[in-house]
């Protein structure tokens, strides 16, 4: 009983199938520049989501599966990835950031972390 | 976007650089930037204002004057663009139904005071209504005015009267990118082409 038990249990998947190109979101890079002298403690990454949770919701949030990839306090620039579907909504977002990095703006966007930099 | 303009304060250019400016309206792609004075007596018609040139060639600086109140519009006589404020039912009134006024600025107040007759007056006019969009970022008054906001542009928009989102800006972090703003706008259910033209400098022209 239990060695027939353990060649059922060798039957059962182990691993994930990989997920078909057409089924995984496509991701958009910004590398955005601010104006106000941020410390070293600030939580860059909370202030995004809780600023882009507020205008847009939860559900939102979620699914735009926003990243900090990289964050520069010399030159004052932050690199975000988000999903390509909700760029817009991304964009939006921070517009209410005001108080938070004074003056943002986008220098570059791209589809590929590689052609941003 | 053929071309994209502003209205600014003049706080903003008297405390700033020029050339520091100037690079962030070039880096926003801005051509047309409208230096606007307050005016709230007849005494401040006479001051002189002189707005700076641009040592860029893709930034042109204009002169303008924002109007506290509409009863004094018939004193200017000169050809620069005046902007009306107004806060009331009964101002909002008085400017949409005026022939010669041909900009309100932000009906909004603590109470709703603009309504569909208003609306209708404003197209039959040719007014333009006229937005702060940093109302719609400070956090003291922002959940109001932007109720306000959707609900008036949902009754301009069904009007067809032509409607402009400027800053305003006294000091530099009010500014905002064009496709910041224009993402913004899509939040109001504008169509892209719609938003284009309340973004396009054409829009001031009066037809």
């Amino acid at each position: 009983m239990k060695f027939r038990l353990l060649i059922n249990m060798s039957k059962i998947k182990k691993k994930l199938n990989v997920i078909r190109p057409t089924l995984r979101h496509r991701k958009r890079y910004f590398l955005l520049t601010f104006t106000k002298e941020l410390s070293l403690n600030t939580k860059i990454y909370s202030l995004f989501l809780k600023n882009f949770e507020k205008i847009h919701g939860l559900f939102s949030l979620i699914e735009c599966n926003l990243t900090v990839m990289d964050f520069n306090f010399e030159n004052k620039t932050v690199v975000i990835r988000i999903n390509n579907n909700y760029r817009s909504l991304f964009l939006s977002s921070l517009f209410f950031l005001k108080d938070d990095f004074g003056l943002i703006s986008i220098l570059k966007e791209a589809s590929t972390l590689k052609s941003l930099k | 976007m053929k071309k994209s303009f502003d209205f600014v304060m003049d706080n903003l250019i008297e405390n700033y650089p020029i050339d520091v400016i100037t690079d962030i309206f070039n880096s926003f792609k801005i051509n047309v930037v409208y230096v606007l004075r307050e005016i709230k007596s007849k005494k401040d018609f006479n001051d002189e204002f002189i707005v700076p040139s641009s040592p860029s060639k893709n930034v042109i600086y204009k002169r303008a004057f924002l109007l506290k109140d509409p009863t004094i519009y018939h004193l200017y006589k000169g050809n620069d663009l005046i902007l009306v404020e107004s806060k009331s039912l009964k101002n909002n009134t008085y400017i949409s139904t005026n022939k010669k006024i041909n900009f309100l600025k932000d009906p909004i107040s603590d109470k709703l005071s603009f309504d569909e007759q208003n609306a209708r007056s404003c197209l039959h006019n040719k007014i333009k209504v006229v937005f702060n969009f940093n109302l719609l970022r400070c956090n003291h008054f922002r959940n109001q005015s932007i109720k306000q906001t959707l609900f008036i542009t949902n009754i301009l928009k069904e009007h067809k009267v032509d409607m402009i989102f400027a800053s305003f800006a006294k000091t530099t972090t009010d500014l905002v990118p064009r496709d910041i703003l224009f993402c913004m706008l899509k939040n109001y259910i504008f169509e892209e082409s719609l938003i284009n033209r309340v973004l396009d400098k054409d829009i001031l022209k009066n037809e």
